[in-house]
């Protein structure tokens, strides 16, 4: 129990006043941790009982190029400027950190990212290889100026269909919705949640979509057990009675998978962005 | 006293009051004609679009990145919403709940067709509408009925679609670029020719839709029905979600 003299309030109020006063030029910092996790569709898999046509969904690589990671308010921090390519993939299981920045203490309510192509300089961390060098994931992105990389393969009874895709799409996550408060000298986390669960998605604005695989395997038309963007270019889904686009000038399988590898970013778990 | 002429100067500083218009009548413009792709020309006779509300936004980004950027060619685009969440802008007025608007030809005797729907507007300019489908009360499984005939060759091809939308399936971004500032009536139109130039050509909706092969005429119980395969449904239900064929302006 603490009791409260008149001269621990007399320090208690020199104490705020020096708060208050005396560091009027030196902000008060805390530092934020910043992270990645695509969860444990990415760490495991997306298991059958998940995806409607009964699929099993696993990736080997999950390479994400990140840059302009801001908290907004309190003059706008950064906690990353330059680019960075984390693999999501990549062992052992869980969020992988990117950094600790220190920043003006305070209440953060949005926070903003992107997702780009990978530029000149840009380092890879936490490769999925034990193996020291480029993966050939890390090749593929660098080769096409991919801002995601995906590599993995989907599993339902005897069937296997793998699949190394390549987006480039350049997405601009604002508004992240977070409740943050960095506290003097304290510790903070912000984490970059990715949902690939997107990519698989059959239906562009159903707030109830299902996650399928079928008709992407049914465009291996070469049957080598690999579903390519050339072969989903070529399934055009305007028939389909799923897979619906809206008013989007989207009529081809690749083109709708494309699309939505810009909505998989998230913040803190579920938060949303742009809200 | 301080207190008094702090709150005189917040008061001095408010922006002036919006002025909203309660009951703005919106009616349904006259059909059209026009051509398909494959050469037919479509006499639309009827068309009942039923809908269960209707937003009128303002900075809607999201239509204009739609309407402006070519397919997937995005410089930079902005994560604006999780699937399956309005990307329509500020909403600024609404036409809450069901109605079914009836879309007829002009050449009909019904030339001024009465409002199937009020809205609540806030006064000023106007960008987009967005509006939520929903199942017409004389046919509950279905949200469009589309009547009418294509002509081609010398041939007449009739033709009766029902169109089934998901429960809460909207159109966003409807072209809706006018200034709203007092009850005049508002008109909904529904376009089968797109008024926006893809590829040197203006789409359609029935532009991969072959009347003489895609669609028959079988008699059921004693009644003629039309019947087409799932994936013409499809389609059609899928260019039916599309804003291109939709757009509200002011009626003077």
């Amino acid at each position: 129990m603490h009791i409260f003299t008149q001269s621990s309030l007399a320090l208690a109020a020199s104490a705020l006043l020096f708060t208050a006063c005396g560091s009027s030029d030196t902000p008060a910092m805390g530092n934020v941790t910043l992270q990645a996790w695509g969860e444990d569709y990415i760490d495991v898999e997306i298991p059958a009982e998940d995806v409607i046509d009964g699929w099993t969904i696993r990736f080997e690589h999950a390479l994400v190029a990140i840059s302009d990671v801001t908290l907004n308010g309190h003059g706008d921090p950064s906690l990353l400027s330059h680019q960075r390519v984390v693999d999501l993939a990549a062992p052992p299981a869980g969020a992988k950190t990117i950094g600790t920045t220190a920043v003006p203490a305070g209440l953060y309510n949005t926070v903003q990212y992107r997702v780009s192509p990978v530029g000149t300089g840009t380092t890879v961390e936490d490769t999925a290889d034990d193996a020291p060098g480029v993966s050939s994931a890390e090749e593929l992105m660098f080769n096409s100026q991919a801002s995601i990389v995906l590599t993995g393969k989907a599993t339902k009874e005897e069937a296997e269909i793998r699949f190394n895709w390549a987006f480039d799409a350049d997405t601009l996550y604002e508004r992240c919705q977070i409740d943050t408060t960095v506290e003097k000298d304290g510790e903070s986390s912000v984490e970059l949640t990715f949902h690939f669960d997107h990519l698989f998605n059959d239906d562009l604005d159903s707030p109830t979509p299902n996650i399928a695989f079928d008709l992407i395997a049914s465009a291996d038309a070469d049957q080598d057990g690999e579903v390519t963007k050339d072969e989903l270019l070529a399934v055009n889904i305007e028939g389909e009675e799923r897979y619906q686009v809206g008013s989007r000038p989207i009529t081809n399988l690749w083109d709708f998978i494309a699309h939505q590898s810009t909505t998989v970013g998230h913040i803190n778990g579920e938060g949303h962005c742009g809200e | 006293m301080l207190g008094a002429v702090l709150l005189t100067l917040v008061g001095c500083a408010e922006t002036k009051e919006t002025r909203y218009m309660d009951a703005v009548p919106i009616a349904t413009a006259p059909l059209a004609s026009f051509t398909t792709a494959l050469g037919y020309e479509v006499e639309l006779k009827r068309v009942e679009l039923a809908l269960e509300a209707q937003y009128f936004t303002r900075f809607g980004e999201a239509h204009q990145a739609q309407r402006t950027l070519p397919v997937l060619d995005w410089a930079f685009s902005t994560a604006w919403a999780h699937p399956g969440h309005s990307q329509g802008g500020e909403v600024t007025g609404e036409a809450a709940g069901p109605s079914t608007a009836v879309f007829l030809p002009a050449s009909s005797d019904d030339t001024s067709p009465a409002p199937f729907s009020h809205a609540q507007l806030a006064a000023g300019d106007y960008d987009a509408v967005d509006f939520v489908f929903g199942r017409l009360e004389n046919s509950p499984e279905h949200s469009m009925i589309l009547e009418g005939v294509a002509l081609k060759d010398d041939d007449t091809h009739p033709f009766l679609f029902h169109v089934t939308q998901d429960v809460g399936r909207q159109v966003i971004g409807i072209p809706f670029d006018a200034t709203v500032n007092s009850e005049r009536p508002l008109r909904l139109h529904f376009d089968g020719q797109s008024r926006f130039e893809v590829g040197g050509a203006y789409p359609t909706v029935f532009d991969t839709l072959d009347f003489a092969t895609d669609i028959q005429w079988k008699t059921q119980d004693g009644a003629d029905v039309m019947v087409a395969e799932p994936g013409t449904l499809n389609r059609l239900r899928g260019q039916l979600q599309k804003h291109d064929y939709y757009y509200y302006d002011v009626d003077n």
